[in-house]
């Protein structure tokens, strides 16, 4: 039965062979937008969070802490499952970090004798890696208010301004994406409801001999799904084949022309699972297009032309 | 076979397309449908071919209450007729052979049992040697033979055919009705819409003249 079904319908693929291919073509144009449109969204995420990973905050100690003060400290750091790693800088290392830094820029000043006294112990602290990069800036000014309060604590420190703009230019990029997301969305349905329709329209005077001779409706939709569900098929794989054609030759301009930007490692095709759901919903979407257009014509469409 | 029983049709307007049909065609009878452009006659087709049914009166065709069918059987009733049209309604994508064995491949029959019954069918229409062709590669007298032979290889009681000859030249439009008698005397009622008066009277058969939505004559 099934056997009999798609060959049926292979058949008429290859009767109505210069209508499909059109089709084929405009369907695989919709989807490959689509499959493009997330590409680039999910490898700008991406890119994105890389930069927030470099966040830390700096929490600096109190003069004169006592040692077990500081331990209690870093164990209360260490509790809080936002935070990912925690390192103590003492006066030495900070001091030491501090004169490699400056060297270049204020020799004199690295002669001080008092500049050890005035610098002071600090915690950095950087976020777990699993957290979203628009949460950001919500979880450090949590973060940062709850340690402010603690007795050895001076100052946290966490690069307010740029961690504000970041999280603001995230937030933003988001609803960008979701807003042209669904806006792609709907342009491809669009385009290809239109595609189908002219397809079973073309395809009108089958259904209606079919109906005449005594077919069923569910016997005239289900070729009609079958057809739409392997045009479906077909663009979806085609689609996601160009999308992955353009992207390694993104990938080798990313890795040659562009290589002083250091992207190449930080760009990623879609996942396996992601691939698979795509083209399932191409898929059933090529199916449930075909069936809604042939909804609308087989119901009197006989009728009117006897 | 068909019964129209105290049957109106009336159409938004209002158009009152049939008023009052009372007729009775047996199992095997052969007649004509005559009238001019607005009589009913498509209206009546309509009520036969199961796409309308009527504002008030019984319509029953081959044991089927045709104003009570419920979608799958309105489908079931379908196979139980065969339908012609002036303008042969072939699928211009498909051979004379796939054609005709549609409505076999709707009923479900076994390929062998397709097989055997459409060679039966393009034997007795005289197009065996056609049943690769594609239709537009026929000519419209052949177009018009494939037309009922798709009909009738199905076994239909009733066979209708709304102006079967209106395309065709004298001598086609004669081959076609001697066709349409041969599958009568095989115990098939034949209704044919028509306006050849001609012709009508050269068979000599039954005719129901309608005229204005009503029946004006039936000898």
């Amino acid at each position: 039965m099934v056997r009999s079904l798609f060959q049926q319908r292979v058949g008429s693929l290859k009767r109505n062979w210069t209508l499909q291919f059109s089709t084929l073509v405009v369907v695989t144009a919709c989807y490959l937008v689509v499959c493009i449109s997330m590409l680039l969204s999910q490898n700008l995420r991406k890119i994105l969070t890389v930069w927030g990973e470099e966040l830390q905050m700096t929490v600096y100690l109190s003069e004169n802490t006592e040692v077990a003060d500081v331990e209690s400290l870093k164990k209360t750091i260490e509790a809080n499952p936002n935070v990912g790693k925690i390192k103590f800088i003492s006066k030495e290392k900070a001091l030491e970090d501090f004169r490699i830094q400056m060297a270049s820029y204020a020799p004199d000043v690295l002669n001080e004798k008092d500049l050890l006294s005035l610098i002071p112990e600090s915690f950095q602290v950087s976020l777990s890696e699993s957290l979203k990069a628009v949460d950001h800036l919500k979880i450090l000014d949590t973060l940062a208010g709850t340690l402010k309060n603690e007795k050895a604590v001076a100052e946290v420190s966490y690069g307010q301004d740029w961690v504000q703009k970041y999280g603001q230019f995230l937030y933003y990029f988001e609803k960008i994406c979701q807003a042209l997301g669904i806006i792609i969305f709907c342009a491809a349905l669009f385009v290809l409801s239109n595609v189908i329709r002219a397809s079973v329209q073309s395809r009108r005077q089958e259904i209606e001999v079919l109906e005449l001779i005594g077919a069923t409706p569910a016997m005239i939709r289900r070729p009609f799904m079958v057809e739409g569900a392997l045009i479906g098929l077909a663009s979806s794989v085609m689609a996601v084949g160009a999308a992955y054609f353009a992207y390694m030759n993104v990938v080798k301009i990313f890795e040659s022309e562009l290589h002083f930007l250091q992207l190449s490692q930080h760009l990623h095709f879609l996942g396996i699972e992601l691939v698979v759901f795509f083209c399932l919903a191409g898929t059933l979407l090529g199916a449930l297009g075909s069936y809604l257009c042939v909804l609308q014509i087989n119901n009197g469409w006989a009728a009117r032309s006897l | 076979m068909i019964e129209f029983s105290h049957v109106y049709k009336t159409y938004p307007g209002p158009v009152h397309a049939l008023k009052n049909i009372d007729l009775q065609i047996g199992k095997g009878d052969f007649v004509f449908l005559t009238g001019p452009s607005g009589a009913g006659k498509t209206s009546l087709f309509k009520m036969i071919s199961a796409f309308d049914t009527s504002t008030s009166g019984l319509v029953q065709v081959a044991g089927f209450d045709i104003n009570n069918l419920s979608k799958n059987k309105i489908a079931e009733y379908r196979r139980k007729i065969g339908v012609v049209f002036q303008d042969f309604r072939l699928l211009k994508d498909r051979t004379v052979f796939e054609n005709v064995a549609l409505p076999l491949q709707i009923r479900g029959d076994r390929p062998s049992v397709i097989q055997r019954r459409v060679q039966e069918v393009l034997e007795q229409v005289g197009l065996v040697q056609k049943y690769d062709q594609f239709p537009e590669f026929i000519s419209g007298g052949e177009q018009q033979r494939t037309a009922i032979a798709r009909a009738i290889v199905h076994q239909p009681g009733v066979l209708i055919a709304d102006e079967p000859t209106g395309n065709l030249d004298l001598q086609l439009s004669e081959e076609i009705m001697d066709l349409l008698e041969r599958v009568c005397s095989q115990g098939t009622t034949v209704l044919v819409a028509t306006h050849d008066h001609e012709m009508v009277k050269r068979r000599s058969k039954r005719e129901v003249q309608l005229k204005d939505g009503l029946i004006v004559g039936d000898q």
